[in-house]
């Protein structure tokens, strides 16, 4: 299981410094993140701690299984994020 | 005392606890409340819930039940909390000593002294000789607003500028020619568009402007999720350019692209004449005006194929329906406002003016723009300033004429200004020299939450209160929203230190003169007698007795500043912009929208004889750009909105920075003809197109606001001149975009040392 970030998120990065493994990307220091209006949740490396969830101001943050169904492609959106080659378009 | 009877916002405003409308907004020490409010920052004007527990503010999210924004905020208006509680936030009044640094001082001996000095200088220079200028966060500010506006008709001063002047001066002189008001400004109806066609603007980023559609970007979304089209046109591959389909643009190409467009249309046919001779008064010089284009002048002027042109020309042309919207990026070039009246054109001529998903006038709850079209507060050309004889606009005067207004002697030259929210020694043209000019004043006085490098010229600074401080509706942003709605809320949470209403603080230096802030008949004369009508008050009569207002009981299901103010949250007023409303809404002769003006005329040869090659010396065309987490000159200060390696970065195409010898991260420096500056470093991307290069204006600050002043950086300004004739002539707008630049690398230099 993992967290996944949905649609309302506004890359505002309060989840990013709560994350205890640093799994939400990209980070203020990488590449991306000054243009980025979305951050995304590796699935590989999230614990499932749900520290992020409280800590998103938008409410943007779901548990997998307990994702909204009008957002429920977003687990895949998060996933392929990491997957990506570098300067290939985010989805739209 | 009689005088309060009118004014009791300021009353509240200096004393929030203990105001009636604090009574109704404002919960007990220890009680946890949370209000609906709109958030201050952007023309978003997002949709806010603030948690607050007595006078502390405990956390911002963005409304989920707001009719416009739908539960969206951004970062910068959650974390402008951070703002009020800054603690490099100025909370006392400051007046600067002799050796150049500043001392509290009360606010009595501040207002007083400033009365004293600005009596003694208008009994020898007149009251024209003051200045006055509004920063961008007075769009806000609706006390501020009408005082500044009022102090300037009070003292018969042409010394009124704003922010506006190096912004969107454009729009103002084509809506006044067009629509009979500078501030009736039609809208894109993006939610039920077909094809919009977006021209230097980045709404995914911006959230908008001269256009307050709620979730812009996933309203854009919509479109071609449901088969249409979105096209956005800019030198860079914006955020938004980035979601759907780009067409790159040379800088300033975008008044020769709408030209080229319209000329296509009127050339096979395919204007809409029936809507034209409906809506329109003089659409008949269209096709002369636009005769002596030649349409691959105008290409190698865009940078777009001459096919691609015609391509777009049709596909907008043939749309259901279709909305061309087009901001900063085509509203601070030398012809920003024959770029503006040809986008409207465009859509006019297309059918699409007042028509569903095309160009369509909002619905704001307040009638402002009838409101200042009575009281004669808006116009164009009706004077000519004293050194540089611009028009005026709206009544205002522009931005790249202070120093020479100011160095200039005569009658009306000016000696002292007043400047209120705003950072013109970053943000002005020529910064350096206005800095300088600045120097020269009797006295320059500044209303800022920061120690800005503007407020340090002042000889007094004058702490504001902030958005979440004071009461407030918006003023601005109510005409332009997608889902028009009305909202008033009091002061969120009460004001830091001695902070005041930067109304009240107006009013107040307005008093020490014997005037009152205020440009309506009689206004003066019941100052005498002791009446001074509250920028409150008189938007609450004017909601009250307009469209949408209670007309004092008479329409009990109308609206009010006590209703709006008693409901925790807007009022949706319909669900979308209305359409078939152009009679009504419009102030010119017959109710048509008038085309043929001399002017648009005059700019047309001035275009056509326009240089537009590049030159060897200086081969690169600049842009501005907005970032994400930044707002014009004034955000860099929060630690959230700085996170990382957040520098000033100038972003340059691979096969530029090659044929310059620049690499990723090099340090680089800028030069222009009229300056040069060193940035932190380059951004090597093929997301500009080449040949023009983009960076973001307002950082490489001074002052007291020490993580700004540490992020460093450089003045964009330094490199931007203020010369008349480098102006959009019309309208004064400064000319910020499209500077022809050369870059080197410093990087060589910098391993030397």
């Amino acid at each position: 299981m993992t967290y996944v970030v949905t649609a309302p998120c506004v890359a505002d990065y309060s989840c990013v410094e709560v994350c205890p493994v640093d799994c939400i990307h990209p980070m203020p220091d990488e590449s991306g993140f000054d243009n980025t209006t979305q951050l995304y949740i590796d699935p590989a490396t999230c614990t499932d701690c749900g520290a992020c969830e409280d800590a998103c101001p938008v409410s943007a943050i779901f548990a997998a299984d307990k994702l909204p169904k009008h957002w429920a492609h977003y687990a895949r959106i998060n996933a392929e994020h990491f997957t990506r080659r570098d300067g290939e378009p985010e989805h739209v | 005392m009689s005088t309060q009877v009118l004014y009791e916002t300021q009353g509240e405003v200096a004393h929030p606890q203990s105001g009636p409308m604090a009574s109704s907004n404002t919960g007990s020490a220890d009680e946890t409340v949370t209000r609906k409010i709109f958030c201050g920052v952007c023309e978003g004007s997002c949709g806010l819930e603030a948690t607050v527990r007595g006078s502390e503010l405990l956390s911002l999210r963005p409304d989920p039940d707001h009719p416009n924004t739908r539960g969206f905020a951004c970062s910068k208006g959650l974390a402008f909390g951070a703002v009020r509680d800054d603690p490099d936030r100025l909370l006392h009044p400051l007046k600067r000593q002799a050796d150049g640094s500043f001392a509290r001082v009360s606010w009595d001996q501040a207002l007083d002294e400033i009365g004293e000095r600005l009596r003694a200088i208008i009994a020898q220079h007149g009251t024209e000789s003051i200045g006055l200028y509004q920063g961008n966060s007075v769009a806000w500010n609706f006390g501020a607003f009408l005082n500044l506006f009022g102090m300037a008709g009070a003292l018969k001063t042409k010394h009124l500028y704003s922010a506006a002047s190096i912004d969107i001066n454009g729009y103002w002189v084509i809506s006044e020619l067009l629509y009979g008001s500078n501030f009736l400004n039609p809208i894109p109806d993006v939610a039920r568009t077909d094809f919009m066609l977006c021209i230097g603007a980045n709404p995914a980023v911006s959230h908008g402007s001269m256009a307050n559609i709620g979730r812009f970007r996933d309203t854009m979304m919509a479109v071609t999720q449901r088969g249409g089209r979105v096209v956005v046109v800019d030198p860079r591959r914006s955020e938004t350019a980035s979601l759907f389909e780009h067409v790159p643009i040379r800088p300033n190409g975008d008044v020769w692209l709408l030209a080229a467009l319209l000329k296509v249309i009127f050339d096979e046919g395919l204007a809409d004449l029936e809507a034209l001779r409906e809506q329109t008064a003089g659409h008949e010089i269209l096709p002369q005006l636009l005769a002596p284009l030649d349409l691959s002048a105008a290409s190698a002027a865009a940078g777009i194929p001459v096919e691609q042109i015609q391509q777009l020309a049709r596909d907008f042309a043939s749309a259901p329906s279709a909305c061309a919207y087009g901001r900063c990026g085509m509203s601070i070039g030398p012809f920003a406002s024959l770029g503006k009246y040809f986008l409207d054109v465009l859509n006019i001529a297309t059918g699409n003016l007042d028509r569903p998903g095309g160009w369509c006038f909002g619905r704001p709850f307040i009638d402002l723009e009838t409101m200042m079209h009575r009281m004669k507060s808006t116009g164009y050309d009706r004077w000519r300033t004293r050194v540089d004889d611009f028009p005026e606009v709206a009544g205002t005067s522009p931005v790249v004429s202070i120093p020479r207004e100011i160095r200039t002697p005569g009658k009306g030259q000016m000696r002292a200004m007043l400047v209120i929210g705003a950072n013109p020694a970053s943000s002005s043209p020529a910064a350096g020299e206005l800095c300088a000019a600045f120097s020269e004043l009797d006295l320059l006085i500044s209303q800022d939450v920061y120690m800005t490098e503007t407020s340090r010229l002042a000889h007094y600074i004058l702490p504001p209160t902030v958005w979440l401080e004071r009461e407030g509706f918006p003023i601005f942003t109510q005409s332009h929203a997608g889902v028009p709605h009305a909202q008033w809320v009091g002061p969120t949470v009460p004001p830091r230190g001695e902070a005041r209403d930067d109304a009240w603080i107006m009013d107040e230096i307005s008093r020490r003169i014997g005037i009152v802030p205020a440009d309506f008949p009689g206004a003066q004369l019941l100052g005498k007698l002791g009446l001074r009508a509250s920028p409150s008050f008189l938007m609450d009569v004017g909601l009250r007795t307009g469209p949408e207002g209670d007309w004092f009981g008479l329409r009990p299901s109308g609206l009010s500043r006590k209703k709006l103010m008693e409901r925790n949250g807007a009022v949706k007023l319909a669900d979308g912009v209305p359409v078939g409303v152009l009679k009504k809404r419009i102030f010119t002769k017959g109710g048509k929208v008038q085309l043929d003006h001399a002017l648009i005329r005059k700019e047309m040869t001035r275009m056509l004889a326009f240089d537009t090659t590049v030159s060897d010396e200086y081969p690169l065309s600049l842009i501005s750009l907005r970032e994400l987490r930044s707002q014009n000159t004034w955000l860099h200060n929060i630690p959230k909105l700085i996170a990382g390696d957040r520098v000033q970065r100038l972003r340059i195409h691979p096969i530029d920075a090659a044929r310059y010898g620049i690499e990723d991260g090099d340090p680089v420096e800028i030069t222009s003809r009229d300056g040069q500056i060193s940035v932190p470093a380059a951004r090597v991307t093929d997301e500009m197109m080449p040949g023009s290069v983009a960076l973001p204006h307002g950082w490489g600050h001074t002052g007291g606001w020490q993580r700004a002043v540490a992020v460093g950086g450089s003045g964009y300004n330094a490199l931007t001149t203020n010369r008349a004739d480098s102006t959009d002539l019309p309208s004064g707008n400064a000319t910020v975009n499209g500077i022809a630049v050369r870059v080197r690398s410093l990087k060589s230099f910098e391993a030397a040392a």
